[in-house]
């Protein structure tokens, strides 16, 4: 049992690039040092006390991006490195890693890391032929034309079939992501949209239209993690890691789930990690589930318990997840709004800057619990959760 | 057919069977001969009960679809000319789950549950991919 590790580290430092669409040079090394230099400055600390580095790799480069080849680009020498591939999970999962290494006692400061700039490098169709070939089971599955929206529209269609789910309850995700990114001075896409507008944007995999899926982008995101007592001496408050779990399904190969929108490890990395922490989802004050559609959105405020399985649909309508109200989701505005640069790095950051109070305009009032879950490992057998708290 | 520019499966040492009865036009499935596991895509043991002893069993090439989505947008310039093309999972009534296209219909009448049943499309010399049209209900 992982339980003793409650509360025993935490998140002393996080930094991002600007989300730079438009500007289509950004350089890859860019993306990750920019954000690496801004997350030590926000802790208080100097690149000399970093002696831990997780470097998460892009799986799309065509050139070396080993820990080793950006510890170059940066300079450091830590006594402790790892390196993490895990499709859209890396975030969360580098997190609990670096909680590990430090309680393990490899290092006092890990620093993760993670850039890209897949739209200035790919664009956008080099970018959704370079994941399906990336991405996708080469044996059983690209053959017929699979590639990633196909996955949400499985299980799209799996979950309005099983409980009358509609496009209108897919789209209010959109919508909803949207209003919070339109508060978020970062956000690559601030341009509030309505559910028609949704419904109206061009259908890429029946039921997924181009709104409900994520963004492509370039940028960067990094995060200093340290142990609880040490994070007491750092510049800003502490968000102390709570609860965490990752599990890894039997899913490389999508068409032979057992379920598609009930995932068993899905279920269980919920499960343990609010049981690590203690608390249930009644007590969270903010969540940010994985939103590379907005379909997930809805299947994984079921799978952590936010309401009944089949009742996602319902539960993202009226407000509920946006801006001020009763659980407002990836008040970023996710990887649907804000941006999809590092996969998932921007929502772990934001839960921090949220538990902080830091948000301004978006800031949920009064947070003090957060849950962040993510979704990977390609494509979407693994999941790995976080609960993050200021207390 | 040398001109097929879409993606060829990655043919795995386990998988060749497979894809040799596939050029035979029959669709076999793995079957665990100690505790009658069947099992899709062909892997190196049961995963039931870890048993060496596979063998191959003919299916009848007959399901429904567990779910579908209608492709609209090519994912490379291979499947352009498809476009608009229905990927689905496919239940086999030997009890193994697939993945395929639905062909030789309107994608819009495509349904969740609908059967359907094999065809093989020899999209080269070497290989023969399993693609299903609709069936008759039983």
């Amino acid at each position: 049992m992982v339980t003793n590790l409650k509360g025993k580290t935490a998140i002393v430092g996080v930094g991002e690039t600007d989300i730079v669409p438009k500007k289509l040079n950004n350089s890859y090394w860019h993306m990750s040092v920019e954000a690496a230099k801004k997350a030590v400055a926000d802790a208080g600390l100097t690149a000399k006390d970093i002696d831990g580095l997780i470097f998460v790799r892009s799986t799309r480069t065509q050139f070396l991006d080993f820990p080793s080849v950006f510890l170059e680009h940066i300079g450091l020498q830590p006594s402790w490195t790892d390196s993490v591939v895990v499709g859209g999970m890396p975030a969360n999962s580098t997190v609990y890693k670096a909680a590990l290494a430090v309680e393990a006692g490899l290092a006092k400061y890990v620093l993760i890391v993670r850039g890209d700039n897949m739209i200035s490098r790919l664009k956008r169709n080099g970018m959704v032929e370079n994941i399906a070939e990336g991405v996708i089971e080469p044996q059983w599955e690209l053959p017929f034309g699979m590639f990633p929206p196909a996955w949400f529209g499985f299980i799209a269609h799996r979950h309005m079939h099983n409980y009358g789910t509609t496009s209108e309850q897919l789209a209010a995700v959109a919508v909803a992501e949207r209003k919070h990114a339109s508060l978020h001075p970062n956000a690559q896409m601030r341009q509030p949209i309505t559910i028609q507008d949704v419904l109206n944007s061009k259908m890429i995999a029946d039921p997924i239209h181009l709104l409900d899926m994520a963004l492509v982008s370039d940028g960067g995101g990094a995060m200093v993690v340290t142990s609880a007592e040490r994070a007491k001496d750092c510049k800003k408050p502490p968000v102390y890691l709570l609860g965490f779990s990752e599990v890894c399904g039997r899913l490389g190969t999508v068409a032979i789930c057992d379920s598609l929108d009930d995932i068993e490890s899905h279920r269980l990395a919920a499960e343990r990690a609010f049981q690590m922490a203690e608390v249930t989802p009644a007590d969270i004050d903010v969540a940010f589930p994985y939103d590379a559609s907005t379909i997930v959105v809805i299947t994984a405020l079921e799978t952590m318990g936010f309401c009944k399985k089949g009742e996602g649909g319902a539960f993202v309508e009226g407000g509920r997840i946006e801006p001020g109200g009763q659980l407002p989701v990836n008040t970023h505005g996710g990887l649907l709004s804000y941006a999809h640069y590092t996969m998932t790095q921007s929502s772990t950051i934001e839960a921090v800057r949220q538990l902080r109070g830091e948000c301004g305009e978006r800031q949920a009032k009064g947070a003090k619990l957060a849950v962040v879950q993510h979704e990977g490992g390609s494509p979407i057998a693994a999941n790995c959760v976080l609960i993050l708290g200021r207390n | 057919m040398s001109n097929y520019d879409k993606p060829l499966p990655y043919i795995t040492e386990e998988a060749e069977p497979f894809w040799e009865a596939c050029r035979q036009h029959k669709l076999i499935i793995q079957r665990c001969k100690d505790c009658g596991h069947v099992q899709f895509y062909p892997r190196v043991v049961c995963t039931k009960c870890w048993s060496d002893s596979l063998e191959w069993i003919e299916t009848a090439g007959k399901g429904v679809i567990y779910s579908f989505t209608v492709v609209q947008r090519a994912p490379s310039p291979g499947f352009r000319p498809d476009v608009p093309y229905v990927i689905a999972i496919i239940d086999l009534d030997e009890g193994v789950r697939l993945m395929s296209n639905v062909i030789r219909c309107k994608p819009e009448d495509v349904r969740i549950d609908m059967p359907v049943i094999v065809e093989f499309d020899d999209v080269t010399e070497e290989v023969s991919l399993p693609k299903f049209r609709p069936a008759e209900k039983k």
